[in-house]
């Protein structure tokens, strides 16, 4: 089953096209990566989905669903969680309370329930907390979980904002670069924990530019260049594609 | 003159560095006890401010000074919703202010309402005039926001002074009856007390139960980072003027009160310096504390009171107090991170809360 979908994608900034007719897709359950080299449009791509820009021409199928016109909650609300390329924490919150503000889109109190305090608000926000134990269990941030969030090492601060996503309950994990500027022993860990992120039967599409690791835990690799899609398959397939290797490391003179 | 300024300054400088680790102290205190303390903590207040009046009422001008007191405690709590919660730059609270005022003013000189109507009405015609403020500039930040909510405040200003008609322009209006409860006709200062805190403690109410709720965590979310808070799934347009709206009301109704308190409104009630001493208020308390937004309101409107002993330098003192105030503490009297148990984030990196993970040898900061 389709899980996203996108047909004829493209997106111009002015005269510039930053992605140019992109067909892609994710089966459900796969770990799907999308690597290009610097500006080949692979944010662009992630924030096409993520509402955050609008395409210029194509559509995005979401279970079926369009939602090209949805705004960006709306498409969170939909099932899309992503993390951001630079880390966007909450700056004054703590770890458990930044995972707590993805549990509140799914909770249905509202503005009465609030003033009067309700049993089914705090039915609501206990189960909303144990559910964000569950995630801080899970991503093994117990020893943190009271600290700001923002003051923690680089490599727990993107745990948090997987753990963030996480608790939105998504269908679709989008991961820009969550190994970015981390050390070997850290960049294994990430890798593991993608694994097992998808092995909990969530659907992941992942930007990134480290090789090793997306070669490790990939069933299938997009590649961009300049905008356009100039390459799909395996890790072992992708490794062998001579347009890929162009793109990345130029072509041989003569 | 210049002598006796700079002396000033320099005593207010080491008082305030005194008085803010005593604060420090008793906020760091208040936050480690147990919740029983804290809940015996809350009902003394309660108690105290109870019965204050009744002790109060000896002296007139004291019991007058802490009903304008509680009434800017009210003002600044409803602007600390839109600018302490959400962290929208409102430079335009004078106006919801005024229309409270006007809208009871003329509710009850005109059409003979009671009082409690005409401020419930005050509040619904305020919270619409924020909706009506908020859908479209909302869309704007920080400076922007603030230059069309001081261009709206204006224009609220100048629209009470020239529709003569309705507002009687410059004059005011006059004659603005005393409310009444059960057939009792509230005439002293004590009766004024009670309503105002009753208000005031609905404020403080209002504040807790939403910075408690998801509505609470969602102002925030947008104040500290609107894309992320978008991508978890947060409707910030939603909240942002929803916020605008409910700080507008209450202001609404605070000028209500103070339409019957006063027993006349006129345009100069309602100028710029107004709202801009609730915004200094609620920076000067600490952004989106809600004891240290109470405490800055009460400093702020005493404060000009016991400067009357030196009446000359006056206003020279608080000007100074206040530029000395945000040098030594830009975090306000109360903050929000001593609130959560932390310690604040200029102190540096010799924090408690934090250390233990800051000097992890691969720290990245």
């Amino acid at each position: 089953m389709k899980v996203l979908e996108t047909k004829g994608l493209t997106k111009s900034f002015g005269g510039l096209t930053a992605v140019n007719n992109v067909d892609f897709y994710i089966d459900k359950g796969e770990i799907v990566s999308l690597i290009g080299p610097n500006g080949a449009g692979k944010t662009t791509f992630f924030n096409m989905i993520t509402g955050v820009y609008e395409p210029t021409k194509g559509e995005i199928l979401f279970l079926g669903k369009e939602i090209y016109k949805l705004r960006s909650y709306e498409i969170t609300l939909e099932g899309i969680a992503r993390t951001f390329q630079n880390i966007r924490l909450f700056r004054s919150m703590t770890v458990f309370e930044n995972i707590l503000i993805g549990q509140f889109c799914r909770a249905k109190s509202n503005l009465i329930d609030t003033i009067f305090n309700t049993k089914r608000l705090k039915d609501e926000q206990s189960e909303a907390r144990e559910k964000v134990q569950k995630i801080i269990d899970f991503l093994e941030l117990e020893d943190v979980k009271d600290e700001i969030a923002v003051s923690l090492p680089y490599g727990i601060q993107k745990k948090v904002e997987i753990g963030r996503a996480l608790a939105t309950e998504p269908k679709l994990l989008l991961l820009d670069e969550p190994a970015a500027g981390m050390n070997t022993q850290e960049k294994k860990e990430m890798q593991d924990l993608i694994r097992k992120i998808r092995d909990k039967s969530y659907t992941v599409l992942l930007i990134e530019h480290d090789m090793k690791l997306v070669m490790g835990i990939s069933d299938r690799i997009a590649v961009l260049d300049y905008g356009n899609k100039i390459a799909e398959g395996t890790p072992s397939e992708i490794q062998k594609d001579k347009r890929v290797i162009s793109a990345y490391l130029g072509k041989e003179v003569g | 003159m210049l002598i006796n300024l700079s002396i000033a300054t320099i005593i207010l400088y080491f008082g305030i560095k005194i008085i803010s680790k005593g604060l420090d102290a008793v906020t760091f205190k208040v936050t480690t006890m147990d919740n029983k303390y804290k809940k015996r903590m809350k009902y003394i207040i309660v108690i105290l401010s109870i019965i204050f009046p009744l002790v109060a009422r000896l002296s007139p001008y004291i019991l007058r000074t802490s009903i304008v007191a509680l009434l800017y405690v009210v003002l600044a709590l409803s602007l600390n919703l839109i600018l302490g919660f959400a962290g929208q730059l409102s430079m335009g609270h004078s106006a919801f202010y005024a229309i409270g005022a006007y809208t009871t003013a003329l509710l009850m000189v005109n059409l003979k309402l009671s009082f409690w109507l005409s401020i419930i009405a005050s509040a619904l015609i305020a919270g619409f005039f924020g909706l009506f403020l908020g859908i479209p500039t909302l869309r704007l930040k920080g400076d922007y926001l603030a230059i069309t909510t001081i261009g709206f405040a204006e224009i609220v200003r100048l629209v009470l002074i020239n529709w003569g008609e309705l507002t009687r322009g410059p004059a005011g209006i006059p004659g603005i009856p005393s409310p009444s409860i059960f057939g009792f006709i509230i005439k002293d200062n004590v009766g004024y007390y009670y309503i105002i805190l009753l208000l005031a403690f609905f404020t403080v109410f209002l504040s807790y139960r939403l910075l408690n709720s998801r509505y609470g965590s969602g102002f925030i979310a947008v104040r500290d980072d609107e894309i992320a808070a978008e991508a978890m799934g947060i409707n910030s347009t939603y909240l942002k003027t929803l916020v605008f709206v409910i700080g507008a009301a209450i202001a609404g109704m605070a000028g209500g009160f103070f339409a019957t308190f006063i027993h006349y409104v006129n345009p100069d009630n309602f100028t710029y310096s107004e709202s801009v001493t609730m915004v200094c208020m609620v920076v000067l308390g600490g952004l989106g504390s809600i004891p240290g937004v109470i405490s800055g309101a009460m400093v702020l409107s005493i404060l000009p009171e016991l400067l009357r002993g030196v009446a000359t330098y006056r206003y020279a003192i608080y000007g100074i107090l206040l530029i000395l105030m945000m040098i030594n503490r830009p975090q306000g009297m109360i903050s929000v991170d001593r609130l959560k148990g932390g310690k604040s984030k200029n102190e540096g990196f010799g924090n408690k809360r934090i250390n233990k993970i800051l000097r992890r040898p691969y720290s990245s900061k």
